[in-house]
């Protein structure tokens, strides 16, 4: 793929997401970073508990986010065989463990500061 | 003229805009100063190899006449038939409209090439329009000989236990259905290729491994036969995918026979007849998938410029060099895709190759330049082993194996990340080939 550009490499992610997964996804990402950000800032550091209870929803959001993948890439059909297959599912389990922790983590920590004031 | 559609211009638009605030560069490809000139170009069909063609042209000149003639109004995904014909895709999956595809600026004519005179540097229409020309690009693709098997009508395609995934979405559509009767009620299932060059060379064999995982899941596998029958010594071209076939087959139980071509077929008493090299063998079969014997459009085995000796002759060919399409009498003449008469690669992934190649060198003769651009060969096929598995094999003229992600997905290995490219990544790609992107 000599040419193949970004703009490409959008088009094509946005067919095989749809409109909603592909605006969808990467807005959640920023809401979730925002959230962190914010909360850590405020509370200047990190809270344990709080950080152990985001890791475990952390955890199903990994599993989501696998579930997703072969939702919209397999056709209805899941047979991971080889170590490419299992890097790949490694991959977005991981991706949907960390982005779910930071986003859990700073829901948690905006919800438990209204609760306080 | 037909303009691309507001909504796709709006969509890349948008996402033109999501890559500049992601402040990763573009590539050259949009910014290269366009090459003015007044040359007629005649495109012939408006498959994926003249949409490319005519999208990469149009990017590249300013002035040129670019004409594309083709008078099919749907554009179709062939590499989507096996999927449809497998029951994973709807018959819908693989349509598109030719107009959607044409790329501003040039000139689709709808009538059908009746004649092609490269010494008058001429194409004609069946309508009487004449088009000269100064660059002729042959992207007919191929035409499919049904009638080359004795008792074989492509109205027989969904009937009789007779499927035919190459045909169209519809008759993919009947393939499945007739497939889907067979894998319940088990039998003899027959898949073959024919003696000709075919398209996607990989699909007889895809739909055998299909065929036999749908009997398995369907716990009629015990009480069935699968019989392929190969046209010469082989089952694939490339000798190390050729071992791992077999080793497939036989793990699975499909019986091969070797050197064997369709004859005839009888779809009263379903039996098919195979020449052999010692006669005809009959081959009884409760589900057969056809396919037919391929050769070159009328227009073009009526023409000066197929092959005129040598095993592409008979079929009409494009006498093109293997490395640039350029044709090898006529130099003003590139034949692309299917009909080009070149030893491997009658897929999409060829295509994707190709067109650059044949391109290149026009713009570098209209700029009285000379060009190094090379084709090597490369053509690509997602070979489905099972629902959810496919290998990834890509190779090239010398039959090397060309991995797209070496050191991750390795070509003989049955993957469901390739599954997932054939049945997700592929199709979008497509798309963006027709528009000359990739």
């Amino acid at each position: 793929m000599k040419e193949l550009d970004l703009v490409t490499v959008l088009t094509v992610l946005h067919d095989i997401l749809g409109s909603a997964l592909f605006f969808g996804l990467p807005a959640l990402a920023v809401l979730g970073i925002v959230a962190f950000v914010t909360t850590v800032v405020r509370e200047r550091g990190l809270r344990a508990r709080r950080l152990f209870i985001s890791q475990v929803l952390g955890v199903v959001g990994g599993v989501l986010a696998c579930c997703l993948m072969t939702r919209v890439a397999a056709s209805g059909t899941v047979s991971p065989n080889g170590a490419a297959d299992w890097l790949l599912f490694a991959t977005v389990f991981g991706l949907g463990l960390a982005g779910s922790t930071i986003l859990f983590y700073g829901v948690i920590g905006w919800f438990s500061r209204k609760s306080h004031s | 003229m037909t303009e691309p559609s507001i909504a796709s211009l709006r969509r890349r638009h948008l996402l033109s805009l999501a890559a500049a605030a992601a402040l990763l560069p573009s590539t050259a490809a949009h910014s290269t100063e366009r090459l003015k000139t007044q040359a007629r170009i005649v495109i012939v069909g408006a498959g994926a190899a003249g949409l490319s063609c005519a999208a990469r042209l149009a990017r590249a000149l300013d002035g040129a006449s670019i004409t594309i003639i083709d008078p099919r109004q749907q554009h179709l995904y062939q590499p989507g038939y096996t999927l449809v014909a497998a029951g994973i895709k709807g018959a819908d999956y693989p349509i598109s409209t030719t107009a959607e595809h044409i790329p501003a600026g040039v000139q689709w004519v709808a009538e059908r090439v009746s004649e092609i005179d490269p010494e008058a540097r001429s194409v004609r229409t069946d309508q009487g329009q004449r088009f000269d020309y100064d660059f002729l690009f042959v992207t007919t693709g191929l035409v499919l000989d049904y009638a080359a098997i004795e008792g074989m009508d492509e109205s027989l395609i969904g009937r009789e236990g007779i499927g035919s995934i190459y045909h169209s979405p519809q008759a993919a559509l009947a393939t499945w259905q007739q497939m889907s009767r067979f894998s319940e009620t088990g039998g003899v299932g027959v898949f073959f290729r024919p003696a000709s060059e075919i398209k996607c060379a990989g699909a007889p064999l895809k739909y055998t491994f299909l065929s036999e995982d749908y009997l398995s899941r369907r716990g009629t596998r015990g009480k069935s036969q699968l019989i392929y029958h190969a046209h010469n010594k082989g089952l694939f071209s490339v000798p190390v995918v050729n071992e791992k076939v077999k080793l497939l087959f036989r793990e699975r139980g499909v019986q091969v026979h070797y050197e064997r071509v369709i004859k005839a077929i009888d779809p009263a008493r379903r039996i098919a007849t195979f020449t052999t090299p010692e006669g005809t063998v009959e081959q009884p079969y409760d589900f057969i998938n056809i396919v037919p014997p391929m050769k070159a459009p009328d227009a073009v085995r009526n023409s000066p410029l197929p092959w005129q000796s040598g095993p592409w002759a008979k079929d009409g060919w494009l006498e093109v060099d293997k490395h640039t399409l350029r044709h090898v009498r006529y130099p003003n003449v590139f034949g692309v895709g299917d009909i080009a008469g070149v030893p491997k690669g009658k897929t999409a992934a060829s295509v994707k190759w190709q067109v650059p190649v044949a391109v290149d060198h026009v713009l570098a003769d209209i700029a009285g330049k000379s060009s190094n651009a090379h084709y090597n060969g490369y053509t690509s096929c997602p070979l489905v082993t099972r629902l959810g598995r496919a290998m990834l094999v890509e190779f090239d003229y010398q039959d090397n194996l060309l991995p797209s992600f070496p050191g991750a997905i390795a070509p003989l290995e049955e993957l469901w990340v390739s599954w997932v490219l054939k049945t997700s990544a592929l199709h979008p790609t497509y798309i963006q080939m027709l528009r000359g992107r990739v």
